[in-house]
């Protein structure tokens, strides 16, 4: 129980950037936790119970979100008491939740969880190309969709 | 890492990072885990699971069916048998539902045949209220917070989310539904407390489930007080919750008629 505490109250957050919706989010977390449960004896010798979970948050949603082909939280409202946002994060969360799924996550990995590429890589299962492809493509779509001036300051950055 | 990275990674920080985590719903995530389990478990050993849990029904058409060669007391006449007639009567019909635990409240009705109700939750401490509606298994929630605009969950769902509408500790055991399920458990110790009131003391997933039913007029469920008492281990010691939980069942049978919300954001 010392594991379940200590990882809703970590992975509550990741689940919210990767859902968009408390209600989902929460779901999510506990469909994780209980699958987690399920195999306790196996995974209890696990060396990073919390990677773990990451990686099943990451690619449980990415199975959701493929099952019901297109997601797309039209607006935000709130089904608890939350903090609301300033306009520009309402914005940048739209464009978020306009990302494909396994785009989203790499963002979210990489830049919230603060992953390498390659840690972001053996979270979802796949290769360091991939990661790196999808995670372009991502943030060319976050500049596409998000019109604030800071957003498109560093084109000739990259 | 660049500017555009820079940017991102600080909204998406600041977009959650003021998020409230609220407390873990423990209790349900045990209960899911230990059904889960269980699930798993039965696909093994064959059936296991089903032999308990329709163990009290199995029970009760054994003993019924000996019961015309003990006339001394005939099987209907046992308190637990009395309350597994008295669940299964207030079994699958609809009714009205007031549970409280705690300081929060929730009232309702709920069809199942037509999977249609409603959740309206609140705290007595004040805070948000949870609402819910359930119309022919689609759910719709809001809350006050949501100037009554709802969302509309997909799926078709057949039971309303009590989890939810109360402390997710106590709040799927408070789902009449499970209730009845935990009161007709094989191995539920019943005895007679008054005209028409049963005691109880029944174990359920690991938690001691002690309490109250009381019978209205029509030898259906009109009220259970119960306790649940929930034993884990955190930091390697023992530690024992408790929760004390009221379910007031009223109009069985009566139509449940539930508006549709008007302002519906449809989550896809």
């Amino acid at each position: 129980m010392a594991f379940v505490e200590s990882a809703w109250q970590r992975h509550l957050r990741l689940a919210l950037l990767l859902t968009g919706d408390r209600w989902q989010a929460e779901e999510l977390l506990q469909d994780s936790l209980v699958r987690i449960y399920e195999r306790w004896r196996k995974l209890a010798q696990h060396d990073d119970l919390h990677a773990y979970l990451r990686r099943a948050l990451a690619n449980n949603h990415t199975s959701m979100w493929r099952r019901r082909r297109r997601e797309s939280l039209v607006a935000d409202v709130p089904d608890r008491a939350a903090a609301a946002g300033s306009e520009a994060d309402v914005e940048v969360k739209r464009a978020l939740m306009a990302l494909p799924a396994r785009q989203r996550a790499v963002v979210v990995l990489r830049l919230y969880e603060d992953l390498s590429e390659r840690q972001t890589a053996e979270a979802l299962g796949c290769s360091v190309g991939t990661v790196k492809s999808q995670y372009a493509r991502a943030l060319e779509k976050l500049r596409h969709l998000v019109r604030e001036p800071s957003f498109h300051g560093d084109r000739g950055n990259r | 890492m660049n500017t555009l990275d820079a940017q991102l990674a600080s909204r998406l920080h600041d977009m959650v990072d003021g998020e409230v985590g609220a407390e873990p719903p423990t209790q349900m995530l045990l209960t899911r885990g230990r059904r889960a389990r269980h699930r798993r478990a039965a696909a093994v050993v064959t059936a296991s699971l089903a032999v308990l849990t329709v163990g009290g029904v199995a029970a009760t058409a054994a003993v019924q069916s000996s019961a015309p060669s003990r006339p001394a007391v005939t099987a209907a006449e046992t308190p637990e048998l009395q309350l597994v007639a008295a669940v299964a009567a207030s079994e699958n019909v609809s009714y009205r539902v007031r549970v409280r635990s705690g300081s929060e409240t929730t009232e309702g009705a709920f069809d199942p045949g037509t999977a249609t109700g409603f959740l309206n939750s609140s705290s007595s401490t004040g805070g948000v209220v949870y609402l819910e509606r359930l119309i022919n298994g689609v759910r719709f929630v809001s809350s006050s917070g949501s100037k009554d605009k709802w969302k509309q969950y997909p799926g078709k769902h057949d039971r309303l989310a009590y989890d939810r509408a109360l402390n997710s500790a106590v709040g799927a055991s408070a789902d009449p539904k499970q209730l009845f399920e935990t009161l007709r458990r094989a191995g539920a110790k019943v005895t007679q407390a008054g005209a028409g009131v049963y005691h109880f003391e029944v174990e359920h997933s690991g938690d001691t489930f002690v309490g109250d039913v009381a019978l209205s007029a029509d030898k259906r469920i009109a009220k259970v007080t119960y306790k649940r008492t929930s034993r884990d281990e955190k930091d390697g010691q023992a530690v024992t919750s408790t929760s004390l939980v009221t379910v007031e069942l009223s109009g069985y049978g009566l139509p449940v008629q539930v508006k549709r919300p008007t302002d519906v954001i449809i989550v896809k």
